[in-house]
Parts: structure tokens; sequence; C-alpha cells
């Protein structure tokens, strides 16, 4: 019971299971237009927020350092960062909180996926303690959660125009899915933005090089020029409906690769330490 | 000139110039680089691809970021950019400060007077910014208009700067051993130079005086230190210390300390006929104190391929001892010709070989930079994330008060998501008490 790695699993499953249980009562409150239940789904997403935010500064405080070294706190810290940017965009775009129909369970899914790898604490290497390492890491995560939003949109999209499924009628009208999605696109493409920024000054102040056509950081890249390609294509060639929203899933599928594959699949200074 | 000015603002143009140099780092992505990629895992491929290789290297596509089709790209680029940012700055200052007025819609009927509504329209941030007897323009985030503007000028600062950089930069990396100096004319382990400069030369010698790692209780690095010496043309000495993160400059150099250290092994081979030949063997630290660290050599003089291993402790006990221990194998065809196991001052018997450890120092990597331009790839990006966080965060929403046939109407237009602030402007609208009329 002492063992720290055992009480930070603990309490990851406690809000995994908290997770869970708002993902259930607002599915139900939003499929019955139960607006109550979807309430009390939120009531309960928080305290999740809250419980998992602990089990974060607590891995934290033995780790040492902030959830960027081991794929186990890397995914738990997304899923952290997803919702709470979903959460804080939802109260200034409240349109878009039928997208928690696939948040919640996109949340719990991915601590509970990071709760399969192994949870050694890896100890900070000196070329990782840059402030600009955190802006870095933080702004991609913050990218991710919008991107994350946006591709909920563009999905609910293309399932209300092809289905006839009951319960999508409780999203906004198409027109509201697509341009949040092409919003959220954007906001998405800023932060990614940042996150490059803030990536390139940490890399020239540690090596030198300011850009090393590493593979993440050529991944990177490309995805962040797609997101260029489908915004350009939304403004300038009027590209939208049905079509914005699959080339906007094509491209979270690259962000996808970028950021969860390739640090694995390649060798690159942002996987030393993921493997 | 026009229709060269249409080609490059045409937004076809611009979209196939962005897929181009999309497809262009996909294919940088896929086909080893030759300055990016190990040399035997360059050749493995090579050898893998030998039917592509001869389009590859008349395309250059394993070095496609120094070839002139590459500079081409970017060139049409940076002039489909340059254009466009011209156009942009002149609609982004109509914009602002133009009569603009949004075309067709009447707009809903009010009764309150002009003052009034400007007022209120105020109170929910609206700027006015035009007006006549005519029209008065109120605008939300007017300064939404430039985003583009600096999205453009960012690109354009970031790319003339990469240009730059790579035209101007000088790098060269070296391995140095402890108490052992880099003169200005020796040979880099590892050197680039851009096509207008030179290779980099140190303004004076560079004397490494000691290394020191430090570790984590898990053997991982915790920092690695280094006591620099710079002993210029008078004689007169000069130290330092370097450590991963923190640069030092020195006479326009930038010198930052490279990730990869280890020991220096100074062998004494001695064969039957009393010839003698000292090496010395670079390997890299071992990442775990019961883990060894790998190295092949292959020597002129010797017939055999020389594979050695090391442990950073001869007792596995510690990361940072001063009693490493080296493993020698002799391969010949594949098969174990002879095997050695030393420490510091010992010598034996490897194969025909009398072979004694005389001496073992650290060794660390320095890696030396002079560029310019640094400083506009930053400004660049941050222009760019300036231009996209107004474009994004903060679209302009406008209000027209129009007068028409001695009546007052008001309409609103957002140039993005202009079904996103309709409710807003509805809510201007209702707070007048006025009813929706289209």
């Amino acid at each position: 019971m002492n063992n720290p790695l055992f009480i930070d699993r603990a309490i990851h499953w406690l809000a995994v299971i908290i997770y869970v249980a708002a993902s259930i009562v607002n599915t139900y409150g939003l499929i019955f237009r139960k607006e109550r239940s979807e309430q009390t789904a939120y009531y309960i997403i928080v305290t999740g927020l809250f419980v998992h935010g602990i089990a974060i500064v607590y891995r934290w405080t033995i780790a040492g350092h902030g959830p960027y070294m081991v794929r186990y706190e890397v995914l738990s810290s997304n899923a952290w960062v997803a919702l709470s940017t979903f959460l804080v965009f939802s109260r200034f775009f409240p349109k878009i909180r039928s997208a928690s129909i696939f948040m919640f369970p996109a949340v719990f899914l991915l601590i509970a996926l990071g709760l399969f790898f192994n949870p050694e604490v890896t100890k900070l290497p000196p070329s990782l303690k840059s402030i600009w390492l955190v802006l870095h890491v933080v702004f991609y995560k913050i990218a991710f959660g919008t991107i994350l939003i946006a591709f909920a949109l563009s999905v609910f999209y293309i399932l209300r125009n092809r289905t006839k499924i009951k319960w999508s009628e409780r999203f906004p009208d198409n027109e509201t899915l697509d341009i949040y999605a092409y919003r959220f696109a954007g906001f998405g493409f800023t932060f990614w933005s940042i996150g490059m920024l803030a990536g390139s000054i940490w890399a020239y102040q540690s090596w030198g090089r300011f850009w090393g056509w590493d593979p993440v950081e050529t991944w990177s890249l490309i995805t962040w020029i797609s997101f260029g390609i489908y915004l350009h294509l939304r403004r300038f060639f009027e590209w939208k409906d049905e079509k914005a929203a699959l080339l906007f899933i094509f491209c979270f599928i690259l962000s996808l690769i970028s950021l969860f594959f390739i640090p694995i699949l390649e060798s690159s200074i942002h996987s030393e330490y993921f493997k | 000139m026009q229709a060269f000015k249409r080609l490059f603002l045409s937004r076809k143009t611009i979209l196939v110039t962005i897929v181009l140099i999309l497809l262009t780092v996909v294919a940088g992505f896929i086909i080893p680089q030759k300055f990016s990629t190990p040399q035997r895992e360059f050749q493995k491929w090579q050898d893998a691809h030998s039917q592509w290789i001869p389009w590859i290297e008349r395309l250059g596509f394993d070095h496609i970021y120094t070839t002139p089709w590459f500079a081409l790209l970017l060139s049409v680029f940076l002039m489909t950019l340059s254009f466009s940012a011209y156009e942009q700055i002149k609609i982004s200052r109509l914009k602002t400060y133009g009569k603009v007025m949004p075309s067709g819609e009447k707009g809903i009927p009010v009764s309150e007077s002009r003052q009034e509504i400007v007022k209120k329209a105020r109170k929910k941030g609206y700027i006015k910014l035009y007006e006549d007897l005519d029209v008065i323009r109120l605008v939300k985030y007017p300064w939404g208009y430039w985003g583009n503007v600096l999205f453009h000028i960012g690109m354009i600062i970031t790319i003339a700067s990469a240009i730059i950089i790579f035209l101007t930069e000088r790098r060269g990396t070296v391995n140095i051993i402890e108490r052992r100096t880099h003169f200005p004319e020796s040979a880099w382990l590892a050197e680039e130079h851009g096509l207008l400069v030179d290779k980099l030369v140190l303004p004076d010698s560079l004397t490494l005086e000691t290394i020191s790692p430090e570790f984590w209780e898990t053997d991982e690095i915790k920092q690695l230190t280094t006591a620099l010496e710079f002993t210029d043309e008078t004689g007169q000495i000069n130290n330092y210390t370097l450590h991963i993160n923190k640069t030092l400059h020195y006479k326009g150099i930038e010198i930052y300390q490279g990730n990869s250290f280890g020991n220096a092994f100074f062998i004494e081979f001695s064969d039957s006929e009393g010839r003698i030949n000292n090496e010395i063997l670079l390997i890299d630290n071992p990442k775990k104190r019961n883990k060894a660290s790998y190295s092949n050599f292959n020597f002129f003089w010797m017939p055999y391929l020389l594979k050695v291993k090391y442990f950073a402790d001869a007792e596995q006990k510690m990361m940072d001892s001063n009693n490493p221990l080296l493993v020698m194998r002799l391969m010949q065809r594949e098969k174990i010709a002879a095997e050695l196991q030393l420490k510091t001052g010992e010598h034996g018997r490897l194969g025909p070989y009398d072979v004694t450890l005389v001496h073992v120092a650290r060794w660390g990597n320095v890696i030396c930079v002079k560029n310019k331009g640094m400083p506009g790839i930053f400004l660049g990006f941050f222009i760019i994330i300036s231009g996209v966080s107004l474009t994004y965060f903060m679209p302009p929403r406008e209000i027209y008060i129009k007068s028409s046939d001695g009546s007052l109407f008001l309409s609103f237009r957002s140039g993005r998501f202009k079904s996103l602030y309709r409710e807003e402007f509805e809510k201007i609208y209702k707070s007048k008490e006025g009813r929706r009329s289209a």
C-alpha cells in the first residue's frame, strides 16, 4: 500500500471510474433529452477532473518532473488537458457541449490505455530541463484537445448526414457543426504553431539547431501544413460540409500519427525517452 | 507583369505550392537523407532500393532540403506570400479605415437614433471605424483584419531567415578527450557549412579540461558539465564552464554541450615482431551500470575486426567510476579469434598481440555554431502565431447603421464564422426592442 506507483495507479483508476460514470449519465441525458442528467454528468466529470488532477500532481511529485516522459503519464496528461480544454471552451461556446458524448469516453479511454503501459518513473535528462520544453509540451496537448473537439464535430456532421440515428438530432444544426469544426481546427492550428515555436527555441537552446528534420519534427510539420491546407481550402475555396469534414478527419489521423505513433516507431530525440 | 502577378496571386498557385512542399517533406521522410542518416543505414537502404538510386541521386532526393529545385520551390512560395501579403495589406487597410458596405442586404429597420445604437454597440465592445451621412460602421476586434497579413509576413520572415541560415551557417562538432586540444586548423568530426561561407574555423585553441557527468540513482544522466579553456594567439587563457542547455558565446561562436560522452581507452598493441601500435578507442558511456556499451573498430594494420565493449565500473556498482572494464574481441569472418578483459594499467594477450590498457580518460562532444538569421526565425514564428491567433480568436464582427428614405437600418457581417455571432447581433438588436425583417 505504501508503494507510490500503486497509489498513483489507484488514483488514476478512481478517476477512470468517475469518468465512466459521467459518460454513462451524459450519454443517457443526451440521447433521452434529460437535461438534468446532462447537468449531473458535468458535476461528475468535474469531480473526475479534480481526482485526475490529483493523480497527475502526485505523479509529478514522485517523478520530480512533469508528465512528459513515459507513455503512461503522457496519455494521462493529454486526457486531462483535452478535457480541461473542452470544459473551458464549452463555457464560451455552449453549442459544442453535445461533443461531450465523444469527449468524455475519449478521455477515460486515453487514461485506461495509458494504464496498460509501464508506469515506471523515468528521470529527467538534462536536455529536457527547460521552460521551453514545458511550453512545447503544454501547447501540443492543448492543440490535441482542440483538434479532438473539431474531430468530434466533423464526425457528428457525417453521422447525421449519412444516418438517421434519432439522437443525432441533439447535435446543433449542420451549419453550426460545420462552422465550429472549422473554428476549432483554427484553434488547433494556432496552438500547434505555438508548440512548434517553443520546440524550436528549446532545440536551439540545447543543440544550436532550431530544426533538425528529426522524424517527429518532420511529421509535426506535415500535420501543420495539412491543417494549413484544410484552412486554406475552407477560407479561399469555400470548402464546407461533408468534404471538409472528411478532410479534417484525415488531418486528425495525421496528428495522431505525429503525436503517438512516430515517437514509438522512429528513432528520434523525442522518442529516446518514450520507449 | 500583370499576368505574372496574377499567377502568383492565384489561390490555385498558392495551394499547389503548399501541396508540393508537403509532398517534398513526406518524400524527405520516406527517403533517408544523407545528412541525418548514419552511413551504414544509408548504404543498406540504397542496396535495398538499387533500382531507384539513379533517379534519387539525379533529382537529389537523398538531400532534398539542399537541392536547387527545393530552393526554387521555396522561392516561388516566398513570391506568392509576398504578393499575397501586399494585397492583404491593401484589403486590411481598406477594411480598417475605408467605407466598406455590406453587399445587397438592406438590414433590419430600427426606431432608435444613431447615437443610441452606437452607444449600445460600444457597450458590447464595438468600435466606430467609419461614419458619414449614410452609414456608420462599428467593428468588434478590428485588429482581426490584420491576422492574415501578420500570418503572411511571419511566414516571409521565417522562410527568408531559414534561407539566410541555410546559406551562411557554419557548424562543427568534435569529440574531445580530457586535457586534449582542438586547434583552429584541426579537422571536425562532422562539419556543415552554407553555400556562401567556408567551413567553421575556431578563433582560438580549445582545450577540454574535464568532463563531469552526474547520474540519477536510476543510472540515467542528470547533468553533463565540461570545463573548457580557450587559448588565444598571445597565450592568454580563458576558462569557461559548459553544460547541457547552458550555451557559451565566444568571439561570435555559440558553443553547446553535446549529449554524447564516454571513455577513451588508450591501448598499446604489440605484435610478435615487436611493432607497436597505439590506439585510442572512444566509446559511448553505457546506459546502465550493469549494461555494456559497444563499438567496432577497423585498423589498417590489423587483419581483424576489433569488437569492443565496456562497463562503466568493473564491479558494476556505479556509473561514475574511475575503474571501467574493457572487453576486446578479435573477429575473423564472424568467428571469435581471441578475447581479452582489461582494467586500467593491466595487460594481456589478444590473439597475436600483447595488449596494454595504458590509460583511461573521459571524452565529451562539443558543438560549435556560427550563424545569422536565428532571431528572424523566432520573430517570424512569433508573428505567425500572432496572425493566426487574431484570425481564429478575434474574427472581426461588423455592424452597419444605414440611413435610407428617412429610416435607419441595422445589419451585421462577419468575415468568418458568421453564424456563430448571429446570436450576439440578435441580442444587440433585441435590446433595441426591434423586430427582425430579413
